[in-house]
């Protein structure tokens, strides 16, 4: 069903209306509608052209990926929004990044049950790194974060919090505040985190301390040792790996063990 | 010419504990040299005339690739470097962050062509040596960082180049998004009619260029043909997508499942969790199933249920809590993890 009706009367008061426009100098939306659909074929032109001469550069340097999502982001354009944006079908960013979103989420899934749902930014890079093989295009870390920002979409379950210099990815719904986020940065350097260390740190009470530390228990994020000298300590298995890295051989292992 | 790479651990034999973290690997006409990438006045350097061969190391799973240099061994001449001796004759180059098959490839053209044979080289190895007078050609450490910063404006006038060109497309864009917005303020505002084919129209090209959809929420909310299309592929309904799918088609195709009267839809638990359930699925059913299951084992936590009942753990939460939202199920909370019983509290009144 039209909203424009025919007949006289719609014709008259079209074009009254059409008069005033020109009076206050502005233009009728469907003339601009029309305006839009030429430019976006010339855009399209343009694009393709860009694409023959640049796609490559797109595809193999990440810091030009960056550079070319920024500058989209300051004109208010998101590139990564639909499969079926010019961008995408033409530079081919869209694929890029949906397939990594993809890889970053089996790689969460695999370490799950690890970690309970907390990694690392260097950890998460160097395993989707291994998981694309040594043929694949490189990614930077940037990518990794674009990715997983569009995987928000998917609902709850995958944010990124900052901690130290770096990030940690969570990939499930687990509920962090404040609180929770500033224990995870403080157990940074060490891997693990005390009662005293964050009351001494964070000057906060027992009791809050003690909370927030159950509930990092609780969503499988840390692990209790009763065993370490002194007091208890929690220990964040996200943390882990960039500590404890060094990869070592027999000997050394054996050599290790007392 | 010059090659160079970025996170390269430097190793001295076999060893794992002498080596040399996060370098970058330099490659020139007529020697190898590591650079610390912090610190850049440490670097170490071979030539390229005492390599004897070099040998590829692939990646692997929980391993860099490498590049095995072996050399010949250490002229009286030499100066002095990292180690006064040492048993091994080759060093180990370990790529944190791929690029061993480019720089092997290239290591290997220059030990092909030799072409240090034909240039004159300094033996000096000290950064703060400036460049000798009278020499015409940049030779030293000096040199083969000049030679490097050539070959860097080089690439990045290629680089700069594609900005260029994509500086000037993103204006354009730009234009594009400033018209898109009058557009949708006038159809907010209701001056000018359009029809719904034209507003349509217009959503689809927001869509082409990726531009948030300011128009007020309609019946379809941001879908477009498109994702009325993917909602029927997913309901099962057309063929199923070949493609990747970005996540935000995702959504919206899901959006539109119920308005299109498909047999799926989008459920968004409490939490934010988001489901595609089947239509015929009720909450009801879903509830009831829940106490069922407690009840019979008397209490459940969400991995025990999800193992029982053959879902994913995060379904599984969100069932039992709903039925606890619904007064079926009740909580004990405590740092062995959420367990869930039956809600005596209401049926034994």
């Amino acid at each position: 069903m039209h909203r424009r009706g025919v007949g006289a009367g719609a014709i008259a008061k079209k074009k009254l209306a059409e008069a005033k426009y020109k009076e206050r100098g502005t233009v009728l939306a469907e003339d601009q509608l029309a305006q839009m659909s030429k430019q976006l074929d010339m855009f399209k032109t343009n694009l393709e052209e860009f694409a023959s001469k640049h796609k490559q550069e797109i595809r193999k340097n990440p810091e030009f990926r960056v550079q070319f999502q920024d500058m989209c982001a300051t004109i208010g354009v998101d590139p990564l929004a639909s499969g079926k944006g010019f961008w995408s079908e033409m530079l081919g960013v869209g694929d890029f990044y949906y397939e990594l979103g993809v890889q970053i989420i089996e790689v969460c899934l695999a370490l799950k049950h690890r970690n309970g749902g907390l990694i690392t930014l260097e950890e998460l890079h160097q395993q989707v790194l291994k998981g694309r093989g040594k043929f694949a295009q490189d990614v930077s870390q940037d990518d990794l974060i674009r990715a997983i920002k569009k995987l928000k979409a998917l609902g709850t379950g995958f944010c990124i919090i900052p901690v130290g210099g770096t990030y940690l990815i969570q990939s499930v719904p687990a509920e962090l505040n404040m609180d929770h986020t500033v224990v995870l940065q403080l157990a940074e350097k060490n891997g693990y985190v005390t009662v005293s260390e964050i009351k001494a740190s964070l000057k906060w009470e027992t009791e809050r301390a003690r909370q927030v530390l159950e509930h990092l228990l609780k969503e499988g994020l840390a692990w209790l040792d009763l065993q370490a000298p002194g007091e208890a300590h929690y220990w964040l298995p996200a943390l882990f790996t960039d500590l404890y890295s060094q990869e070592i051989t027999a000997e050394e292992a054996r050599e290790a063990l007392p | 010419m010059p090659e160079q790479e970025r996170h390269i651990t430097a190793r001295e034999g076999a060893s794992r504990k002498i080596k040399f973290d996060a370098g970058t690997l330099l490659l020139s006409t007529h020697r190898l040299i590591w650079r610390d990438q912090k610190n850049h006045e440490c670097c170490m350097a071979i030539l390229l005339s005492q390599i004897v061969f070099i040998e590829e190391q692939a990646a692997g799973i929980g391993k860099s690739g490498k590049i095995v240099v072996h050399l010949h061994p250490a002229p009286p001449n030499k100066e002095p470097g990292p180690f006064q001796s040492s048993k091994n004759s080759y060093i180990k180059l370990s790529f944190k962050e791929h690029g061993q098959i480019e720089f092997y490839r290239r290591l290997s053209e220059e030990m092909t062509q030799r072409r240090w044979e034909n240039m004159p080289v300094s033996q000096s190895l000290q950064t703060n040596r400036g460049p000798q007078p009278g020499r015409i050609r940049a030779v030293g450490i000096v040199g083969i960082e000049r030679k490097l910063e050539e070959k860097r404006k080089e690439t990045d006038k290629n680089i700069s180049e594609a900005f260029e060109d994509l500086s000037k497309l993103m204006i354009k864009a730009k234009e594009m998004v400033e018209l898109s917005k009058s557009i949708a303020n006038k159809i907010k505002d209701k001056q000018g009619d359009i029809t719904e084919d034209e507003t349509i129209r217009f959503k689809s090209y927001l869509l082409s260029m990726g531009i948030a959809n300011p128009v007020t929420r309609e019946t379809y909310g941001s879908g477009t043909q498109y994702h009325m299309q993917l909602a029927k592929q997913l309901a099962g309904i057309l063929q199923a997508p070949l493609e990747l799918l970005s996540p935000e088609d995702l959504v919206n195709a899901c959006k539109m499942l119920e308005a299109l009267k498909l047999p799926l839809r989008l459920r968004v638990f409490d939490s934010g969790v988001m489901v595609i359930e089947l239509q015929s699925h009720k909450e009801e059913e879903m509830v009831a199933s829940a106490l069922e299951t407690v009840s019979s084992k008397g209490s459940l936590t969400s991995e025990e249920s999800a193992k029982l009942v053959g879902m994913s753990v995060l379904l599984a939460k969100e069932r039992l809590l709903l039925a606890e939202k619904m007064g079926h199920l009740c909580r004990d909370d405590s740092v062995e993890g959420l367990r869930f019983y039956p809600n005596l509290f209401m049926t034994q009144s």
